[in-house]
């Protein structure tokens, strides 16, 4: 009896800390969480391409053309381009609600998604997860705290920062991210081949 | 009370028809805490904030926030109960004011660009390290720095972050811990943050007005590894001057510094140490005249969930006999033990 209760406990814990994360997030070789994909955009140069991913980041802040070629000129902004290398890079950030239901904001995940161009195909990975608990302050709210922030890869899911409830809100956010950036780089044209590469490394070629 | 059932009941009617694929419009945090201590001289005897009660098993306070956000503004209505609570709100132990505001914060913001936002109300003061809710404090007995200086600023505030790591606010205020002013609004306040690298936040504080006195507040934390936390607070304020038939007479001053260090031994148990030096020349708080105390206080974090208990020794220590011995008679030092269980939801 002794023996099987042994047993079942040590199942029950492997299955805590070597299972969650790892089911819900793609991982690369190195640990760290990736969403890579290559898309092949027949007879779309790199400039219709850019144009497209103008408006998707549009689109994803809300933003006025005026307001978004100003910031997207800045060096230091949470959206920038390299017009040179066609590249797009924006630093997101999800907050969650546990429950989103009469409860306070527990933390913010935040990452970042690069968006590369190139004539007939785009490539876009979303990496750098880092999560950002939040405590009360002094004005009754919960914000960020200080110097406690931690990268999104390195927390079981057994521990009180974050439930596996809590990383399948942000996947399915992530998704619906995902899916509104290929939307917009396959508006008016027809995508031939959107096969997923399975990369698990940024790779320079591509 | 039955307002207060009826507006919860609102918001959860409310929440419930709220689309569920977007964070709630409203939320609810706050907590509760109680407490049992004991002073070793047998009566009350260190004049701190909350935490009163000898020998007994005591509340705190039920602390219960509202806050919503929608676009560019949001709210907050921080309500608070208790012994805690009627001890750091207006009239709630004098009677100036009707306690029964139990109001803690109660504010709108509106963000006026990315960088620039708009706050007015009633709110925690941005003075100094420690803080009403017990949740937002490591050690559950308070600092004579926070004792002293202000609680709550109720005016108009405007806050600018020029990056991540330097914001400047700059306000006018009633006077302190006041719902409303009855001298008008005269005091301005100022606040410039710092972070010098990540995981240091410096806050340089200023609160002036001709009834208020004026407070000069350096607060400052620095988490250096995942587990040590440095923290120090210094302060200085000068109280207006009286005037008298012979002239100005000096209205009294105090002066302090506080050094906190915390250590996490465990993600389930934290230890910190809190020692204070603190000057009071001629405002009375300490004795008539002046008198210094230096105080030393460890405390364990207990739990890393919501709930959180602190088990606490501190040792009070001054220049001159403003305590009292289990005899009654005048002492220069005062022990106290207490363990305190906080829930934050």
């Amino acid at each position: 009896m002794f023996r099987f209760l042994f047993l079942l406990s040590s199942i029950l814990y492997l299955n805590t800390t070597s299972t969650g994360q790892k089911n819900i997030f793609p991982f690369d070789d190195t640990g760290n969480i990736l969403y890579y994909k290559v898309v092949d955009t027949p007879e779309n140069n790199t400039e219709e391409l850019t144009k497209k991913a103008k408006e998707f980041f549009k689109a994803w802040y809300e933003l006025k053309d005026k307001k978004f070629e100003k910031l997207i000129s800045k060096k230091y902004s949470y959206l920038t381009f390299n017009e040179e290398e066609k590249v797009f890079e924006s630093k997101q950030e999800y907050v969650i609600y546990p429950g989103r239901f009469l409860k306070h904001a527990k933390g913010a995940v935040s990452y970042k998604l690069v968006v590369e161009l190139k004539d007939n195909k785009y490539r876009y990975y979303i990496n750098n997860f880092v999560f950002h608990p939040y405590e009360l302050n002094r004005y009754g709210k919960y914000a960020p705290a200080s110097g406690k922030s931690v990268a999104l890869n390195m927390i079981t899911l057994k521990d009180e920062l974050l439930q596996e409830s809590d990383c399948l809100q942000l996947e399915e956010a992530l998704q619906k991210n995902i899916t509104m950036l290929e939307d917009y780089m396959s508006k008016s044209f027809i995508v031939a081949d959107t096969t997923e590469k399975k990369s698990s490394q940024i790779s320079t070629d591509w | 009370m039955k307002r207060l059932f009826l507006l919860t009941v609102g918001i959860v009617l409310f929440q419930l028809g709220y689309a569920q694929d977007e964070p709630a419009p409203v939320t609810i945090s706050g907590s509760v805490d109680t407490y049992y201590k004991y002073d070793f001289s047998d009566h009350e005897n260190i004049g701190t904030s909350f935490g009163e009660d000898q020998n007994s098993f005591s509340i705190g306070m039920a602390n219960l926030i509202f806050s919503g956000e929608t676009g560019k503004a949001s709210f907050v209505a921080d309500l608070s109960f208790g012994p805690r609570s009627a001890g750091s709100l207006p009239g709630g132990n004098s009677g100036a004011f009707d306690p029964s505001f139990n109001i803690q914060n109660l504010y709108v913001s509106y963000a006026l660009t990315d960088k620039l936002s708009v706050t007015g109300g009633y709110m925690g003061t941005f003075v100094g390290y420690e803080v009403i809710s017990p949740v937002g404090n490591f050690n559950y007995s308070t600092s004579y720095l926070f004792t002293n200086g202000p609680f709550q600023n109720a005016g108009l505030k405007f806050d600018y972050a020029f990056s991540d790591r330097v914001a400047l606010m700059v306000g006018l205020f009633n006077d302190w811990n006041v719902y409303s002013d009855e001298n008008d609004v005269a005091d301005f306040g100022a606040q410039l943050y710092v972070s010098p690298v990540d995981g240091w936040d410096a806050y340089i504080n200023l609160i002036t007005g001709p009834e208020s006195g004026t407070e000069f507040d350096i607060t400052t934390t620095y988490q250096i590894t995942d587990a040590f936390m440095l923290g120090l607070n210094a302060a200085t304020y000068s109280a207006p001057d009286f005037e008298s038939e012979g002239g100005d007479i000096d209205g009294g001053s105090f002066t302090g510094a506080a050094l906190y260090a915390q250590y996490a031994f465990t993600d389930n148990f934290s230890l910190g140490l809190r020692g204070e030096s603190f000057t009071d020349d001629n405002l009375g708080i300490l004795s008539e005249g002046k008198a210094k105390v230096t105080a030393f206080t460890i405390s364990g974090n207990i739990g890393s969930g919501p709930l959180k208990l602190i088990p606490e020794l501190r040792l009070d220590s001054a220049d001159q006999e403003i305590f009292l011995d289990a005899d009654d008679a005048p002492t220069k030092s005062a022990v106290q033990f207490l363990v305190a269980a906080v829930f934050g939801f």
